[in-house]
């Protein structure tokens, strides 16, 4: 009939060589992002979440209030954005109550040793910080809308409360946060493990 | 009536059979799941337990325009089979690139839809003729040889432009924010709203009293004493601000500690200060000082105690708050 001869063909053989070097292809560059040597651009929110660090060392620093509304709820957060961040010794720690067969678990990703994280044009949406704080060539009570130094989009409601800074330096950083977003992110011997009931990064 | 119905669907399946067979009809599909799995999630929301979690990406446009091209792809083998390889090496191309730029290529799942889908795409054959029919199953290996040499020679010429493009990006890292604070010495930005400052000792050095000047706030102009100084030490240090509809956001530092302000010199705009101005140490003297009343008389150095002071600018300071703590209520 003429239906069999109008029909195409995979040629297995080949399907196989081209899948294998492109999967190769994909696992080295899966290495390449878990020794830091790429940068992967993903955002989580919607729960609150801890983040502790040994130092923060920061470029472009902007501080502005605004509402949160990731998780369809609405919570009131800081700011905190910086185009440039590094962390030492970097901790993110999320709790998930009540999961279903196993109970309270906590998420942890930690990314160990000097600048185990690092960061472009990363925003924040802080509940609560702290930590010593250092900023340089400081200016308090800018207009949200008219900040300059941290990224591009980090701008808040025109006439309301800013600050900005030239650096910003955290040592012992400890925030509880309900989002970040990042241009990118680098996190360097990444470790990710789930722990048993309540035990977060601090 | 019913079996007119049934031979009718019976056509448009045959219809489609044929079409779908004589085109990469498996390629494409894995191609448009790849492109929903990887263009979806920076717009969606997961529930997971108690948990919401969405994923809103900056880089949400990489993963729309990864996607889009992916659906190019799709609709490119599907009409026009005979540029097979060049939609199959561009989505295993944006397959691979989606692994870095966008939430790891939807979470992996994705990136490996979509080079499974460009491999299918790329080991696809065109309908031979009737003669080419029975060794079906032999001709794979024996015709691929040849041409799976240049199918690993575009592979490989993938991964060469895939190793370029971060190092192109790397290098076009953003300029240092250096050129932003130069303009913002005389004529500063306007200032948003008021803030306080409160302290148990306020101690400032260098200072200078440089009158009543206006500053913008808001819509408003509004009057302010401006003062300089190149040191501001602040013990028990509290700095209260409205953030957003009447929520506030509070920066303290444990009692007893000393926050200091350095600059060459700090520039501070105030609204009020009141607290009690300390001579030497020995005599306190209540102040209460605003532009419409303001200090007869300031020192180079002055110390005042359980000070309030409200200000619309702090400029060009080096500020360290030793375990400082955001809050926001």
């Amino acid at each position: 009939m003429k239906r069999s001869e109008s029909r195409g063909r995979i040629r297995w053989g080949r399907f196989a060589g081209v899948l294998g070097l492109a999967l190769a292809g994909a696992a080295s560059l899966v290495t390449g992002l878990s020794q830091g040597a790429l940068a992967a651009s993903f955002a989580v929110s919607g729960s609150s979440f801890q983040v502790s660090a040994d130092q923060l060392v920061g470029e472009g620093f902007v501080l502005y209030g605004d509402v949160d509304r990731g998780s369809g709820a609405a919570h009131v957060v800081a700011v905190g954005a910086f185009r440039k961040a590094t962390l030492d010794n970097f901790c993110q720690s999320i709790f998930l109550p009540k999961v279903p067969l196993v109970g309270d678990t906590t998420l942890v990703l930690t990314s160990g040793g000097p600048g185990g994280m690092a960061a472009t044009d990363i925003v924040l949406g802080i509940a609560s910080l702290t930590g010593d704080l250092t900023l340089t060539d400081t200016q308090i009570g800018i207009d949200a809308g008219q900040l300059t130094k941290g990224p591009a989009d980090a701008k808040g409601q025109p006439g309301a409360f800013g600050m900005q800074a030239g650096t910003a330096t955290i040592g012992r950083l400890r925030q509880v946060a309900w989002s970040t977003n990042a241009q990118t992110l680098r996190l360097k011997n990444l470790a990710v493990s789930l722990r048993s009931g309540k035990n977060e990064c601090f | 009536m019913s079996s007119g119905r049934r031979d009718r669907i019976e056509a448009a399946w045959r219809r489609f059979r044929d079409w779908h067979r004589r085109r990469p009809f498996g390629a494409g599909l894995f191609l448009l799941a790849a492109g929903v799995v990887i263009g979806l999630p920076p717009y969606a929301s997961f529930r997971l337990g108690d948990v919401v979690l969405s994923i809103r990406t900056i880089g949400g446009l990489s993963a729309l325009l990864i996607a889009a091209l992916l659906l190019i792809c799709t609709v490119a083998l599907w009409t026009r089979p005979q540029y097979r390889v060049a939609a199959g090496v561009t989505a295993i191309v944006v397959s691979l690139a989606a692994l870095v730029s966008s939430n790891l290529g939807g979470f992996l799942v994705g990136t490996v839809l979509g080079l499974v889908g460009g491999a299918l795409a790329l080991a696809w054959a065109p309908p031979a003729g009737p003669s080419a029919e029975p060794d079906e199953g032999r001709e794979g290996e024996t015709g691929s040889s040849p041409s799976s040499f240049r199918s690993a020679g575009t592979t490989i010429l993938v991964f060469g432009v895939l190793a370029a493009v971060p190092a192109v990006s790397r290098s076009a890292e953003p300029v240092p924010a250096a050129e932003v604070s130069a303009a913002a010495v005389t004529h500063g930005p306007p200032s948003g709203r008021a803030w306080v400052l409160t302290a148990s000792v306020l101690r400032l050095a260098g200072l200078q009293y440089l009158g009543v000047g206006t500053t913008r706030m808001g819509d408003a102009t509004v009057a302010v004493l401006r003062f300089t100084a190149h040191r501001v030490d602040l013990t028990s240090l509290r700095q209260t601000s409205e953030l957003a509809d009447g929520h506030t956001g509070t920066i303290t530092a444990p009692p007893g500690s000393v926050s200091t302000a350095t600059g060459d010199p700090v520039e501070l705009l105030t609204l009020r200060l009141t607290g009690t101005l300390s001579l030497l140490g020995l005599i306190g003297i209540p102040v209460d000082f605003t532009p419409a009343q303001p200090p007869p008389l300031v020192l180079p150095y002055l110390t005042f105690t359980d000070v309030t002071v409200v200000n619309t600018d702090l400029k060009h300071a080096r500020l360290v708050i030793p375990q400082a703590k955001l809050t926001v209520t």
